[in-house]
């Protein structure tokens, strides 16, 4: 998919209507820590999984 | 031969339950023969099974070791019974998955919550009426021993958080995610695929409500973790959690649980 250039994960989790919260996002085969999903900014060519959750158990 | 308490006996022609109880153990006062209650003065047939039970009686610990071996695949009770599985979040999953663990007689559970058990948790989670209020952990601990008093059951009655599920979780083989809260879920996952990278994990995501049961299933992430469930459906206000649906998922999780512990995923 096309992303504004400079789109953090946590940005692009919103954009998707996910809460970042409930999703496991793997970029370019690295686990990206909760913390840092503001400040890792997706480039050109990127390859990102997402692992969503819901609630319940 | 025949087989008593599980163990070899010599047959001889027209013993009965009696003629073995009275050697082996005179207090019995059931006996189960190929399956079935039988009288004690049945007659016995070469290659038959006899169990001799004193009813209420607890098996000992070599009994029950015999008992599991025998129920089991050969070559499984030997993988399993010294076996590590730790257990995050003791609610409808948690419960079912320790209890189907104990069951089969996986040898050490390391169980984790912080709640107390309450009425609304009683349609689908594995505690009593009687047992209202008490700790989940304690709750649960008491019950799986009364279904296999030999486990080694420890406990932690703690919140648990990303930081501090890979220090509580160390030691164990095998993880099963069975939180409520989608943020917890996530997290053990990123644990799993960090920290304690190399465990076996099994999560669950999506079993609410009365969905088709086919719906659920196990889904690799990756070699050695998995995530059971639809999903999608999310516990929320007209779409509750019930005891068919989550046991579903539950046994899902604990069937992979055990294929991890044998090496067969």
């Amino acid at each position: 998919m096309t992303v504004a250039e400079g789109l953090a994960v946590e940005s692009l989790l919103l954009e998707l209507e996910l809460n970042p919260a409930t999703v496991v996002v793997e970029c370019d085969s690295k686990i990206i820590l909760r913390d840092d999903y503001e400040t890792t900014i997706l480039k050109e060519g990127s390859v990102v999984e997402l692992i969503k959750f819901v609630g319940g158990g | 031969m025949l087989l008593v308490n599980e163990s070899p006996y010599e047959f001889t022609k027209d013993i009965t339950p009696s003629d073995l109880a009275a050697k082996i153990k005179p207090e019995a006062d059931l006996f189960i023969v190929n399956g079935f209650p039988s009288e004690a003065t049945a007659v016995l047939e070469d290659g038959d099974s006899c169990w001799l039970i004193r009813k209420g009686e607890k098996p000992a610990a070599d009994e029950m070791q015999r008992l599991l071996y025998a129920r089991h695949t050969p070559g499984v009770h030997d993988k399993i019974k010294d076996a590590a599985v730790g257990v995050m979040g003791l609610g409808g999953l948690g419960s079912l998955v320790a209890i189907a663990l104990a069951r089969i007689g996986v040898g050490r559970l390391l169980l984790v919550d912080f709640d107390v058990v309450e009425p609304s948790n009683l349609n689908r989670q594995q505690y009593f009426v009687d047992q209202v209020g008490e700790k989940k952990t304690a709750a649960l601990k008491e019950n799986l021993s009364r279904i296999n008093p030999y486990l080694v059951i420890e406990t932690v009655d703690a919140v648990l958080t990303e930081e501090s599920i890979p220090e509580v979780f160390g030691a164990v083989d095998v993880l099963a995610e069975c939180f409520d809260g989608a943020e917890m879920k996530a997290a053990a996952l990123r644990c799993a695929l960090t920290a304690l990278k190399g465990k076996g994990f099994v999560g669950a995501s999506g079993v609410a409500g009365f969905e088709d049961n086919n719906t659920v299933c196990t889904r690799k992430i990756r070699d050695g973790v998995y995530v059971v469930g639809d999903g999608e459906t999310a516990a929320r206000p007209g779409q509750g959690l019930m005891a068919p649906r989550v046991g579903i998922a539950a046994h899902h999780q604990a069937n992979q649980i055990l294929r991890l512990l044998l090496g067969e995923a």
